[in-house]
């Protein structure tokens, strides 16, 4: 059982609190993105035991790594997906360097919402979904080709076609529209 | 490069996909000190951690747990207060070890298989009849020796299984060394981090410190706090503090002129050892009166209800 008085705290009293050894601070954190950054590792790596042994290196490197998190350089959500993302892509490189590669991008047909999951991060998968439908299509496929897939900037220029400097400034566009929209989101 | 197409550089930078050039020269320019492709590279990886956290929750959170338990249990000593479980998590632990595999063991030992092949070796260039008469030799001798040969593999087969035993006994404890070792490292690992933390909070350009005085109950304890309000971060170092019983915390408190104790963190002491935890900094636009750590429940309180081991205050000025 996480207690109620760890579940409330935020992200970055968890990541105090694990700095100074508390198991049940790590519990709270898996409890409120385990599931979201499975999503995340799975999107790289079509694989759910392999996300899910990617998400449990990213949260042991965060208990481990506590007491360096810097608050004044971005969100715990931001340092844990950076993080979840970097070793997905380092795995999926790893897979596809001994030719058992799966194909990335193919949606998971079994990953339904866990009841259990906290409403904050439904609600907030909710919200980042409506703003991502009201960019401009072209914005959005360009921004999930650049994040969810392992091409370079100039592979994603070449996949849509498009000149570099276009696609750099289409994607700042995209990213600050996204941001924009966000603003509002507490982190 | 100009300004504008660094600018441009941002969103690749925030979504992890930029070229090696691209990545050096936007990396030169951030150390040169742009607050403004800072800040907005910030709130770019933002978007884009947002962007990560919409996709559909994979329902993994349970066996995520378990996992990170398994790794909690090798390295968290069991006496550690760092590890608070619950009575009924410590039971799920202790299950979950026993059903850690052991060594495989061989359902028949290796030399036995050379001795049936010893056994059905037989000799192919005789003729049949000279065989035939050296066969029935073979049985009687065979017959005459199979006791005294039950007997001497019955000693090989004790000395084996007690070879067996001891070389399990031996992987048993280098097991054990391993994972001590083990949590030795991750123990180090994070006190070093802490250390750290402490370190870039005093190097921060507007770095504060304070130290905390003993009281009655701990006279030779002493403690520093060190804050910064630009990092957000505030840690405590402080040394001899009786270990913390069980069941308590130490909490340190910010004693404020708008708001009274206003609690700032919880850590653990540990016989003969440092402490370095992080806290909450103090909150900002309230002045400052004091500053105190007392001894409460572990999960910590609201309002200070235990005694005080420590306290510094604050001048006015």
């Amino acid at each position: 059982m996480v207690r109620a008085d760890t579940e409330r705290k935020p992200d970055a009293k968890l990541v105090a609190a694990m700095a100074n050894g508390d198991a049940h601070a790590l519990k709270a954190l898996n409890a409120r993105y385990g599931a979201s950054l499975s999503a995340l590792a799975f999107r790289f790596l079509a694989d759910q035991a392999d996300a899910e042994e990617v998400v449990a290196d990213v949260l042991w490197q965060a208990w481990r790594e506590a007491a360096l998190y810097d608050p004044a350089r971005g969100s715990v959500a931001a340092w844990l997906v950076a993080m979840s993302r970097s070793r997905a892509i380092d795995r999926f490189r790893a897979i596809r360097a001994r030719r058992l590669a799966p194909g990335i991008g193919e949606p998971n047909p079994e990953a339904t919402p866990d009841p259990a999951d906290e409403l904050d991060s439904a609600e907030r998968g909710r919200i980042v979904k409506h703003a991502l439908e009201t960019l401009d299509p072209k914005q959005r496929e360009l921004l999930e080709l650049a994040y969810f897939s392992d091409l370079s900037q100039t592979e994603i220029a070449a996949r849509l076609a498009l000149p570099l400097g276009t696609v750099k400034t289409r994607m700042r566009a995209a990213l600050l529209k996204l941001r924009q929209m966000l603003s509002g989101l507490p982190e | 490069m100009d300004h504008a197409e660094l600018e441009d550089l941002l969103a690749l930078a925030a979504l992890g996909r930029l070229d090696a050039p691209d990545e050096a020269a936007l990396e030169a320019h951030l150390r040169e000190g742009c607050a403004q492709c800072e800040a907005e590279l910030r709130a770019l990886r933002e978007a884009a951690a947002a962007l990560a956290l919409s996709l559909e929750p994979a329902p993994a959170e349970q066996r995520l747990w378990l996992k990170l338990k398994a790794r909690l249990d090798q390295s968290l000593p069991q006496a550690s207060p760092a590890g608070r479980f619950s009575a009924p998590e410590v039971g799920e632990r202790q299950a979950q070890s026993a059903e850690r595999p052991t060594a495989p063991r061989a359902s028949r030992p290796a030399g036995h298989e050379r001795y049936d092949a010893a056994l059905r070796r037989t000799p192919r260039v005789w003729p049949w009849r000279v065989a035939t008469g050296m066969a029935a030799a073979a049985a009687l001798v065979l017959a005459f020796f199979a006791g005294g040969a039950a007997r001497e593999f019955g000693r090989i087969d004790r000395q084996r299984r007690l070879r067996i035993a001891q070389l399990e006994k031996q992987a048993l404890s280098l097991s054990s060394e391993r994972s001590a070792a083990r949590t030795q490292a991750v123990r180090l690992e994070q006190a070093l981090n802490r250390r750290a933390r402490l370190q870039s909070v005093l190097m921060a350009s507007d770095a504060h410190m304070m130290h905390l005085k003993p009281l009655g109950p701990a006279p030779g304890a002493r403690a520093l706090v060190a804050m910064s309000a630009t990092r957000r971060s505030a840690v405590i170092q402080a040394a001899g503090l009786p270990p913390t019983p069980a069941g308590k915390a130490y909490e340190m408190w910010w004693i404020t002129k708008q708001h009274g104790p206003v609690p700032a963190g919880i850590f653990h002491a540990e016989t003969g050892r440092e402490v370095i935890a992080s806290i909450d900094p103090p909150p900002s636009g309230e002045r400052l009166l004091m500053a105190a750590v007392t001894l409460e429940p572990a999960a910590g309180v609201a309002k200070p209800t235990g005694r005080m081991y420590l306290k510094a205050p604050i001048p006015a000025n």
